[in-house]
C-alpha cells in the first residue's frame, strides 16, 4: 500500500499535461522591449565618446601575397625581405588556385622560400639584422620571409621605407 | 611588458569558421612599433602570443578567408595594452546551444560584462575612468542569415553607455530590439562591444565583443478546416503551414477530445521536430485525418510547438464536430388481407 502510494506520487507531475501557452504577440513583445537595462548606465555626451570601429579591413589587401599557381598564401606586408629578379612573379600577383595556411604553403614550397628567423628588437628595427646574414640571402635563388616564432612577421631594416630588397 | 594568451580568438573560429573551405588567420598589430605578426594557428585551441604587449597596447584579430570566394572576414579583434583598460562580456541565452548564443525576439538574455583597468581620482581624462558599451542591431533577411561581424560593428550603434567602475555589470535585456514590420518576426543579430576610449594614439579601439542570435517566434496556420465546421462524412484536406520554426523544435497538431485543451493531454496526429541552425517554415498535409477519428462528437485541433521556451500554440485551436452515424427515417406497413 505505502508503494503504491510512493510511486503515484513520483509518476504524476510526468503524466500532467505541459502548459500550453499562447502564441507572444506584438503588443506583449514591445512591453518587454521597453524594460531597457542600459537606462541605468551612463549615456555619454554627444561627440565627447571617441571610439575606431573596424571598417572596410581586409587583411588580403594589407598582406604580400605569396602564390605558385596551384597554390597562394599571404603574409603581412613587409615580412618578405628579400626577392630576387627571377621570383617576382610568384609575389603579389592574383591569387590562383588553393589558399594555404602560412606553415602549409611553407612546407609544399621550400624550393623558392626560405625564412629569415628575426627577434622582436630586429623586427622593430631597434637592432639591426646582421650584415653576414642578409649578404647570405643574395647567394640564394629563394624568397626570403622573415620569421618570428615560425610565424611571419613585418621587419624594419634600419630603413623605414619598403624594406623589400630585391637582387638585381 | 606582458605577454597574454589570445585564447578567446582561437575560441571564435569554431564559431565562425570551422569547416575546410576557410583558412583562419590570427594577426597581431603592435600600435606603437607598427610590427605585424601572423600567429601560426590550428582550428582550435589556445597559444602565448609570441610577442609582448607594447605599451601602446597590440591588437589582435582573428581573420577567415574563404577558400572559394576569396573574400576575407574580420570575425573579431581585441585591444590588448598594458596601460589599456581590459574587459570581457558574454552574452547567455536560455538556449544551451553552442557555439554561438541564440535566442528568440521574445525572450530574455544577459550581457555580462567584466571590466579592469579603470582609474578613479579627480582630473583624469575620460579614456582612463571610462570604457565604452555599445549595443549594435543587424537584421537577418530572406536570404541571408550570416552576417559580417566585422560591417556590424563599423556601423553606428543602437545605443550606448559609459562603464565607469571595475568590476562585473550583468544587463538582463527582455527581449531583442530588432525591429520589422510584423515586430514578433524580426530576425538578426544583437552585438556587444566593449571599446577604450581613444585619446588619439590607438587605430582600433575594441576590447571585447559578443553576439546573440534572434529567431522570430514560430506561426501556423490550419487549413482545410475551420472552427464550427461540423463534419459529415466527406474527409477535410487539412494542410498545415507552419512558418519559422526555432531551430530546435517539436511542433505537433494534437487532437483534443471536446473543447477543453488545457489541463489535458492531447493526442498527436502529426509531428514534425526540428534540429537544424536556422528557422524553417514548411507545409505539411494530413493524409490520416480519418484514422484519428473513430466516435462521433466534438474536438479541437490545436497546432503547437515545443521549444526551450515552454509548448506553445501557433495559431488558434479549431473547434469542430463530427456526426457520421446513419439515421434511417422509415415507416412499416403491413399489408394484410382484410
Amino acid at each position: 500500500m505505502k508503494i503504491t502510494i510512493i510511486l503515484a506520487f513520483l509518476a504524476g507531475p510526468s503524466l500532467a499535461a505541459q502548459p500550453l501557452l499562447p502564441r507572444v504577440t506584438a503588443k506583449t513583445l514591445a512591453g518587454l522591449q521597453s524594460l531597457d537595462p542600459m537606462v541605468t548606465l551612463v549615456t555619454p555626451p554627444a561627440g565627447e565618446a571617441e571610439v575606431v570601429r573596424p571598417d572596410k579591413q581586409s587583411i588580403i589587401k594589407q598582406s604580400t601575397i605569396l602564390h605558385h599557381g596551384t597554390n597562394w598564401t599571404i603574409v603581412p606586408k613587409g615580412a618578405v625581405v628579400f626577392l630576387p629578379e627571377e621570383m617576382k612573379s610568384r609575389v603579389d600577383g592574383v591569387p590562383a588556385g588553393t589558399l594555404l595556411s602560412w606553415l602549409e604553403f611553407l612546407t609544399m614550397n621550400r624550393g623558392w622560400i626560405t625564412t629569415c628567423e628575426v627577434t622582436v628588437a630586429q623586427a622593430t628595427g631597434k637592432d639591426p639584422v646582421p650584415t653576414e646574414r642578409s649578404a647570405f640571402w643574395e647567394k640564394q635563388n629563394k624568397v626570403v620571409v622573415a620569421v618570428h616564432q615560425g610565424g611571419p612577421i613585418t621587419l624594419r631594416m634600419n630603413d623605414p621605407a619598403p624594406p623589400t630588397l630585391t637582387k638585381r | 611588458m606582458k605577454q597574454i594568451i589570445p585564447f578567446i580568438l582561437i575560441g571564435a573560429l569554431q564559431a565562425g569558421a570551422q569547416t575546410e573551405s576557410y583558412v583562419n588567420f590570427i594577426r597581431q598589430t603592435q600600435q606603437s612599433s607598427g610590427v605585424i605578426w601572423d600567429m601560426p594557428v590550428v582550428s582550435a585551441g589556445e597559444a602565448p602570443s609570441a610577442l609582448s604587449i607594447e605599451s601602446g597596447g597590440s591588437l589582435f584579430q582573428l581573420w577567415t578567408v574563404q577558400q572559394t570566394t576569396v573574400k576575407d572576414h574580420l570575425l573579431d579583434q581585441k585591444l590588448v595594452g598594458a596601460y589599456l583598460p581590459t574587459a570581457d562580456i558574454k552574452v547567455t541565452t536560455l538556449d544551451p546551444y553552442l557555439p554561438v548564443a541564440r535566442t528568440r525576439v521574445d525572450q530574455p538574455f544577459t550581457v555580462e560584462i567584466n571590466v579592469a583597468g579603470l582609474l578613479t581620482g579627480e582630473g583624469l581624462p575620460v579614456s582612463a575612468t571610462s570604457v565604452l558599451f555599445e549595443r549594435h542591431l543587424a537584421s537577418y533577411s530572406d536570404e541571408v542569415t550570416s552576417l559580417d561581424p566585422a560591417a556590424i560593428l563599423a556601423g553606428a550603434p543602437f545605443n550606448s553607455a559609459y562603464i565607469n567602475s571595475n568590476g562585473g555589470t550583468i544587463l538582463k535585456f527582455q527581449a531583442s530590439a530588432l525591429a520589422a514590420a510584423d515586430p514578433t518576426k524580426a530576425s538578426g543579430e544583437e552585438h556587444f562591444v566593449i571599446h577604450a576610449l581613444s585619446d588619439g594614439t590607438l587605430s582600433q579601439t575594441q576590447l571585447a565583443s559578443d553576439f546573440v542570435q534572434i529567431w522570430p517566434i514560430a506561426s501556423g496556420a490550419i487549413k482545410g478546416i475551420s472552427n464550427g465546421d461540423a463534419l459529415r462524412f466527406q474527409s477535410p484536406q487539412v494542410e498545415l503551414l507552419l512558418n519559422d520554426l526555432y531551430p530546435r523544435s517539436d511542433t505537433y497538431l494534437m487532437l483534443f477530445e471536446g473543447t477543453q485543451i488545457t489541463g489535458v493531454e492531447g493526442k498527436i496526429i502529426k509531428a514534425f521536430p526540428m534540429d537544424r541552425e536556422t528557422t524553417e517554415s514548411h507545409v505539411l498535409r494530413l493524409t490520416d485525418f480519418d484514422s484519428h477519428i473513430t466516435v462521433d462528437g466534438e474536438y479541437t485541433l490545436v497546432l503547437l510547438s515545443d521549444t526551450i521556451y515552454g509548448r506553445e500554440m501557433l495559431c488558434d485551436p479549431v473547434t469542430f464536430s463530427i456526426n457520421r452515424t446513419l439515421h434511417v427515417n422509415a415507416s412499416q406497413v403491413t399489408f394484410g388481407n382484410q
